[in-house]
């Protein structure tokens, strides 16, 4: 568990000093004159004049998640949350980090395994944990109050799935590479203000495999939404 | 501004790192784990009897044999005479009349065994372990299956032995089936006691081949 929040605060951490990077450039490239402006304009958008153009973004969002064809936990839940932040290098393209972390769990009643020789009857409670960090890239349609974007997640996936029978945790970890293809939507309401609020939609897949007893997991497949805060 | 940004931005990353959902453990339906193994060999048709006898040997903390021999072990030994009875077995008045025997162990305490050495079976050593003099003229167990027994507390063992396998004292006594039952004490002993029956149960459930 130490292993799983010390590499969840390395990510973060990542995060962080992208975040810090691209406020720098920011910084940097708006200069003195434009000093206490908080957004610049795109000449390019059709919402010119009316709507900022920001060049940073920052999404902290809970996530719910479910999970397709996958025997160690099914079903659709929040137990998740995901942060990603970046830079855009042209009006439309940005480029940045994201770490995001999702539970999935199931209650598998009581049943009897048999193979071989031998039977075993128990209850369990299944989780699915997975941990996705990486590179993400977006593409934003236009600037305005609302900011409606397409984009793309890789990088790489830690997952543990873990049944708990009787009080004890048995479990299998694995690394895969991870992919995730997401439309999205930015909503800035408060005029000058880059806070707002953020909706997004996704697919995701991971090469691990976390098959565990009886269980398959060989591959996880994802969907999910996440609702969050943009600043 | 800049600060602000940082400071949500920190607490964002401390929430994902802080935030994993603990299992929600109060799900489990709180009934015993019960898990059988059976030596695939044994011939169930060409026994008739059994043997059972009425106290339970506790492994706890005590150094010197105890056994279980109240109302309530008396109640879990006639649990598995009764699914006996029910898979067509008679029930032998001695121990030398039977073909099959079965030996209850209850396990109070894990304590004893923490720095034990585990070769090849972790309770053979227990004091006042069932010893296969007790059956009768064997010179050790015999095991046609591995075993993977737990150390946890409140569990029991049953062990099915074939007493109709020759003697002798390079003879080992057969152990044809044994079950590990366990889960937590509730604080309530009808209440534990009941589910402890009623893994019993199951564990004949799941070992239909145990049959007259």
């Amino acid at each position: 568990m130490k292993t799983i929040h010390r590499q969840t605060i390395a990510i973060m951490a990542a995060g962080l000093l992208l975040a810090t990077g691209a406020q720098a450039q920011e910084q940097a490239a708006t200069s003195a004159p434009a000093r206490k402006q908080i957004a610049v304009y795109d000449s390019r958008s059709p919402l010119y004049e009316r709507t900022p153009y920001f060049r940073t973004f920052f999404n902290i969002d809970w996530q719910l998640k479910g999970t397709i064809n996958n025997d160690i936990a099914s079903g659709f839940n929040g137990w998740g949350a995901s942060l990603e932040g970046g830079y855009y290098l042209t009006p439309h393209w940005g480029l940045g980090l994201f770490a995001s972390y999702h539970t999935n769990e199931e209650y598998v009643p009581r049943t009897t395994f048999a193979w071989h020789d031998v039977a075993l009857t128990t209850d369990q409670v299944h989780t699915l944990y997975q941990l996705p960090f990486g590179v993400t890239a977006r593409y934003r349609f236009w600037s305005g109050t609302l900011m409606p974007y397409v984009g793309v997640k890789a990088g790489a996936e830690y997952a543990r799935a873990t049944t708990y029978i009787n009080g004890s945790g048995y479990y299998n970890t694995s690394w895969g590479f991870f992919v995730s293809p997401e439309v999205g939507m930015e909503v800035h309401p408060f005029k000058r203000a880059k806070f707002g609020f953020h909706v997004a939609a996704y697919y995701d897949y991971a090469t691990n495999d976390n098959t565990l007893l009886w269980y398959e997991a060989n591959g996880l497949n994802n969907f999910g939404v996440r609702v969050g805060i943009a600043f | 501004m800049k600060k602000k940004r940082f400071i949500l931005l920190a607490a964002a990353a401390a929430a994902l790192a802080s935030c994993q959902k603990n299992p929600d453990l109060e799900a489990l339906d709180g009934e015993y784990l019960v898990y059988t193994q059976c030596d695939t060999t044994t011939e169930w048709t060409a026994h008739a009897s059994y043997f059972v006898p009425d106290s339970i040997l506790v492994i706890g903390n005590s150094e010197t044999p105890l056994y279980w021999k109240d109302g309530d072990a008396r109640k879990l030994a006639e649990t598995v005479a009764a699914r006996l009875d029910e898979r067509g077995f008679t029930r032998a008045a001695t121990k030398e009349e039977a073909d099959l025997g079965v030996q209850l162990s209850y396990v109070s305490s894990t304590r004893f065994f923490v720095s034990y050495p585990v070769t090849p079976y972790w309770w053979w050593y227990y004091p006042g372990y069932w010893d296969p003099y007790y059956w009768g003229a064997w010179g050790t167990w015999g095991y046609g299956f591995p075993v993977y027994y737990s150390y946890s507390e409140n569990s029991l063992l049953m062990e099915m032995l074939d007493l109709a396998a020759p003697t002798g004292e390079d003879e080992e006594l057969p152990v044809v089936w044994n079950a590990y039952i366990d889960g937590d004490l509730s604080g309530y002993r009808v209440f534990d006691l009941e589910r402890m029956a009623r893994g019993i149960d199951q564990a004949f459930e799941q070992s239909p081949y145990i049959q007259k």
